[in-house]
């Protein structure tokens, strides 16, 4: 293994993590399965595309083309993104959680409107954008590094830099604000958080907009590699809810564990000759239900620390 | 001074009720070999007439029997692609029926459904058109397949629970759909099996009387289905596995009253998944062709949306979920991708409104009269609430 | 660029069927109905798909602007094919059917068996580019069921022998000068990649060592990232690389990532994929210098100009470049064998006319091969440039296709990509 690989399995593993952490997170606080978060994955993405195209001839008029119109450009595609992305999660809890957090079935019903969300959404932005796949613009620029006789490719390092700042941000948010402190308690016991006066309600929204936007970073970095498609959410979200599984749901640190793990695992077996690309799914679903027959609850996941 | 409002007080005055001699004893007709009636008459006399009247007290059976029939009487008259709608919808309502049984009945929240359907298909399939088997046999090879694979499957669902148990299981949908993909000797054909022999003549096929003969078994897919789901809801092992249903508390207590209600479920599971194994082995007749489709994710979530907008865990559901769903994707062809966003936004609907589906209105509505007569009555009494349910007292965020 | 695509379709097949609605209620004549099974809601095929509606409402059009066929008008009929799925491609056929369609007029399907099964009993005229074996195969085992079904192209193997003709011709002409003999193949597992990986190591192995396939590296759709690919290619070194993949997002992120890290010296040839609208755009650049092919491409002489500039007007934007031509020649093979027997209901004199047409469209010369029921491609099959579909190469010069083979097509030779 040399450093060309750890640096795709990173990359790989940086997406997959945000997607995670999003899922896994919301579980355990508000006690959905986001099916939405493909949706919401290709939202984020279009909009930055859209929001993007409309303001590069402002920006190229002001700023000309100095590294200035570049770092602006970087922050309207990243901050579209987000906006995106956390406005897709206030729609989800307006729809998902309000109508019917305190119903019969709230976990199943609000995962089947998450899923028909994600159908809907997919479908919808099909059908007003077109079949074709729309490039962000690249705002680490195209090119690559030379480090000790490895190629990097100035997205796969953004993205990797980029995911991990977003994480430690994210994880330090919910380490030392207020609101984290009320959202790690209601991820630890929900019912004793309702006892010590921590709405459920108000608590909801921000998580949801919170786990929105990293799905909206998500969009952004990837499509620094790909492209923005409706049908661009449908892998980062199977990606994200198996990692999200096999973390533990509600597990943090075993969500990142997993999305290294599993990261790592898809790169090896890429380049092993005899298994090549075309079976990377499969070594990858073998892996996890090897995982899940030896641990039952996942990597992270102690019998009693995740929720039931 | 007050006015006084009367209420009257009598009981379904619109329900037509037989009215049978009293004198006569009742001979009630009985299942051959069980003590089980046909239909749940019940009878009573009226206090102020003193006339014995005679009602259904459970009409189901009466509404699945004029529902069906209609189906099979009016499907022959329609057009071809009508009648392959309604084949399809059979095959569909089967699936479900036999998919509510794992998730509903035997409580296994397991995603390899379609993976089972189509393993038992590409084996039946195969063992026709590269052994050389004649198609009877698929009728066979497709349930002793699903048997294998629905016993393999099951084996960690005691170990696993929900989410990661549906993990696991999809996760072996993904590794079959790879799987056939990969092989090389199907490579002409993208991953299908095709030209698999069938009980529809070669000269017949997709043609009227073709449509029809597929369409008879298909109905006989569908009561075939309806009948096992019968069988293991309404004898021992569906109350078995009734008194284990709902959580931790009534798993214990079903194991302290003597029930190994694991086991019954792996049997629920395990006879479910040779069913579907024959519903494959159907497929692959009724279509002469299988293809990897069958194991991705899009169609299971496609199944899945029936299953929901219908009433997850009901047999009604299931079937009314796959005739909603089936003629809005298959019949509004035309419309393009609007008809995808239409079972969306139906099933958003149902699911922020109906608690159980759309077969669940019923006893979603008669509960909230219950409650909104309960607080009516509260208002009433002059005691000033006592009569209040409690169901009346909803908790403003918990 | 081509923005919000879709409801520009939609909006001008909607004014199509106000147009038609007005013009059936003058002449009062049924309109003769082409059926157009299209996918739009699947995960694969919708951008080709939307190629070949546009270019068949195109040659609609036109034709009812000339006071249609017959006398009667012409009517598109466009459903939405679940083209994956057995009961998706049955459904979909079978709704066209019925809705009364005299003939079918389909991009591709991904399993043909149950669409050509479908459309077979009826004896409906049934046109599509599926560029695969099976049909050839299917058609084979039963020529008189399927007598009504038309490949209009050919079958996906010749891509693997004019891919190989083309890079000896292309060093016997001295315009490149290969640094190795060595072709490294990346290819896709859907059964059209796989099928051309075959033949195209099948026709190397019968040049006596002028090329030899050293290396073969297995990608499977959705491709997320190429890096590890790239990085093969580099190991391999190869003189030429041939990308089996016919998905064109996927290729232009191939493009990107590729011009940054090349293989030097090698010629890269994408399978068809850039010939969708997207490849450009998304490409941004980075396509410069790389050479594609199709055996069922729009033409660049005087018809085929003709045709893209009509086509850029009605649908502004970069252009697709294969199925756009296809739809456009297919509605106007029907109208003409509809012409010529007189009755459209009448489908095997309609199907006897197009199995002996002889038509030249803006993909080529149209002529069914009895043997497979599908067309003639040049110079795969027959030496003379006008007796066939020629089996063209794009190059992407200053960001535009252009031909760059058979010689009698070229627009322009051969250019050095910037990494060569």
């Amino acid at each position: 293994m040399d450093l060309g690989l750890i640096i795709y399995a990173l990359n790989l593993a940086s997406i997959y993590a945000l997607m995670a952490i999003g899922i896994s997170i919301l579980w355990s606080s508000v006690g959905m399965i986001n099916m939405a978060h493909g949706a919401t994955f290709a939202t984020s993405g279009y909009a930055a595309w859209f929001v993007s195209g409309a303001l590069k001839p402002a920006i190229a008029a002001t700023f000309g083309k100095t590294v200035m119109a570049s770092v602006m450009m970087a922050s309207v595609v990243m901050l579209s993104a987000v906006l995106a992305g956390a406005f897709c999660g206030a729609v989800i809890y307006a729809l998902a959680f309000l109508p019917i957090h305190d119903k019969p079935n709230y976990s199943v019903r609000s995962l089947i409107i998450t899923l028909a969300l994600n159908i809907g959404v997919v479908q919808s932005l099909l059908w007003y954008f077109g079949p074709r796949n729309r490039g962000l613009p690249k705002v680490f620029g195209f090119g690559r590094w030379e480090l000790l006789d490895t190629k990097i490719r100035y997205d796969q390092a953004g993205t990797i830099v980029g995911a991990s700042l977003v994480m430690i941000l994210t994880l330090a948010w919910l380490r030392y604000s207020r609101r984290g402190l009320e959202v790690r308690a209601m991820m630890q016991n929900a019912e004793g958080a309702a006892y010590s006066g921590i709405s459920r309600q108000a608590t909801a929204l921000p998580v949801l907009m919170l786990t929105g936007a990293l799905a909206g970073v998500a969009a952004a970095l990837l499509s620094q590699t790909i492209f923005v498609s409706p049908t661009a959410g449908v892998i980062p979200l199977v990606k994200g809810l198996t990692i999200a599984l096999l973390g533990g749901l509600g597990s943090v640190s075993g969500a990142v564990a997993a999305a290294i793990l599993i990261g790592f695992l898809e790169a090896i077996v890429g380049v092993i000759p005899f298994l090549g690309q075309r079976y990377v799914m499969f070594a990858t679903f073998s892996f996890i239900i090897l995982v899940l027959i030896f641990r039952p609850r996942g990597i992270g996941g102690l019998l009693d620390n995740t929720r039931e | 001074m007050t006015v006084k409002t009367y209420y009257k007080v009598r009981r379904r005055p619109w329900e037509y009720k037989l009215s049978p001699d009293g004198k006569v004893a009742r001979n009630r007709l009985r299942l051959p070999f069980t003590r089980r009636h046909f239909l749940k008459w019940r009878d009573a006399y009226n206090p102020k007439s003193l006339k014995r009247e005679r009602r259904l007290a459970d009409k189901k059976p009466l509404w699945w029997t004029i529902g069906l029939l209609a189906f099979v009487v009016v499907t022959p008259f329609l057009s071809n692609s009508m009648i392959s709608i309604a084949a399809i919808f059979c095959i569909y309502a089967s699936i479900n029926l036999l998919w509510t049984l794992i998730v509903g009945t035997a409580g296994i929240f397991s995603l390899a459904t379609l993976a089972i359907v189509g393993v038992s298909g590409y084996a039946a399939a195969a063992s026709n058109v590269f052994l050389g088997l004649p198609w009877p046999f698929i009728l066979l090879v497709g349930p002793m397949v699903g048997f294998v694979a629905g016993s393999i499957l099951a084996a960690p669902s005691t170990r696993l629970d929900g989410l990661y148990y549906a993990l696991l299981t999809m996760g072996v949908a993904e590794i079959c759909r790879v799987f056939v993909t990969q092989l090389r000797s199907l490579t002409q054909t993208n991953g299908a099996i095709t030209q698999v022999d069938s009980f529809i003549p070669e000269d017949w096929f997709l043609q009227r009387p073709g449509l029809l003969l597929g369409f008879a078994g298909a109905f006989c897919l569908l009561l075939g289905s309806l009948l096992l789901w019968r069988l293991i809801n309404s004898e021992r092992l569906g109350l078995l596995l009734r008194t284990a249903k709902t959580g931790r508390e009534d798993e214990a207590f079903a194991e302290a009253v003597g029930i190994d209600f694991r086991r019954a479920r792996l049997t629920v599971f395990v006879l479910s998944s040779s069913a579907l194994g024959l519903v494959g082995g159907f497929y692959a007749m009724y279509f002469k062709s299988i293809s990897p489709n069958i194991f991705s994710l899009d169609q299971l979530l496609l199944l899945f949306a029936m299953m929901v907008i219908g009433g997850l865990g009901r047999a009604e559901g299931a079937v009314v979920g796959a005739a909603i769903v089936t003629l809005i994707d298959k019949g509004f062809i035309e419309i393009g991708p609007l008809r995808i966003i239409l079972v969306a936004a139906i099933m958003l609907v149902v699911t922020i409104f109906a608690r159980e589906g759309l077969t669940g209105v019923r006893d979603q509505f008669r509960d909230f009269r219950k409650r909104k007569s309960g607080e009516r009555r509260a208002q009433r009494t002059e005691k000033g609430g006592e009569a209040m349910p409690e169901e009346a007292v909803e908790v403003h965020d918990k | 660029m081509f923005k919000q695509s879709r409801r520009l379709f939609l909006r001008s097949s909607a004014a199509m069927g106000v147009a038609l609605s007005v013009a059936s209620a003058a002449a009062a004549l049924e309109p003769i109905v082409i059926g157009i099974p299209a996918a739009q809601s699947g995960p694969v095929g919708v951008a080709d798909h939307q190629d070949w509606t546009n270019g068949a409402m195109m040659a609609i059009e036109e034709l009812n602007a000339n006071g249609g066929v017959l006398g009667r008008p012409l009517e598109a009929k466009i459903i939405d094919l679940d083209m994956l799925s057995p009961e998706g491609n049955v459904a979909g056929f079978q709704s066209l059917i019925e809705a009364g369609a005299h003939a079918i007029a389909s991009a591709f399907t991904i399993i043909p068996q149950p669409a050509m099964d479908t459309a077979a009993p009826s004896g409906i005229p049934y046109v599509h580019g599926n560029t695969s074996t099976v049909n050839v195969d299917l058609y084979k085992g039963d020529p008189h069921k399927y007598r009504n079904v038309f490949q209009l192209d050919v079958a996906e193997k010749w891509y693997g022998s004019g891919f190989v003709r083309f890079m000896s011709d292309l060093k016997a002409s001295g315009q490149w000068k290969p640094k190795n003999n060595k072709v490294h193949i990346v290819q896709g597992q859907i059964s059209y990649t796989q099928l051309i990986s075959q033949a195209t190591q099948e026709a190397v192995a019968q040049t006596d060592g002028e090329w030899e396939v050293v290396s073969i590296t297995d990608i499977q759709f959705p491709v997320q990232d190429w890096a590890p690919v790239i990085r093969a290619l580099q190991e391999t070194d190869a003189g030429a690389i041939m990308i089996d993949h016919w998905v064109a997002a996927e290729l232009a992120a191939f493009a990107q990532q590729y011009a940054y890290d090349p293989v030097p010296g090698a010629l890269v040839y994408l399978q068809y994929g850039p010939s969708q609208p997207e490849f450009l755009d998304l490409a941004a650049g980075a396509g410069e210098g790389m050479v594609w092919g199709t055996v069922y491409g729009v033409y660049a002489d005087e018809s085929g100009t003709a045709f893209r500039e009509k086509y850029k007007d009605k649908y502004p934007g970069t252009m697709g470049m294969v199925y756009t031509g296809g739809g456009y020649d297919a509605v106007n093979i029907l109208a003409d064998a509809w012409e010529s027997v007189g009755d459209p209901s009448n489908f095997d004199a309609v199907g006897d006319y197009i199995r002996n047409i002889e038509y030249r469209g803006i993909n080529g010369f149209y002529k069914i091969d009895p043997e497979t029921n599908s067309g003639i491609s040049y110079p795969n099959m027959v030496d003379d440039p006008e007796a066939g579909q020629a089996h063209l190469f794009f190059q992407v010069q200053d960001d535009e296709h252009r031909i760059i083979a058979p010689s009698p097509f070229a627009e322009t030779d051969f250019r050095l990509a910037p990494w060569m």
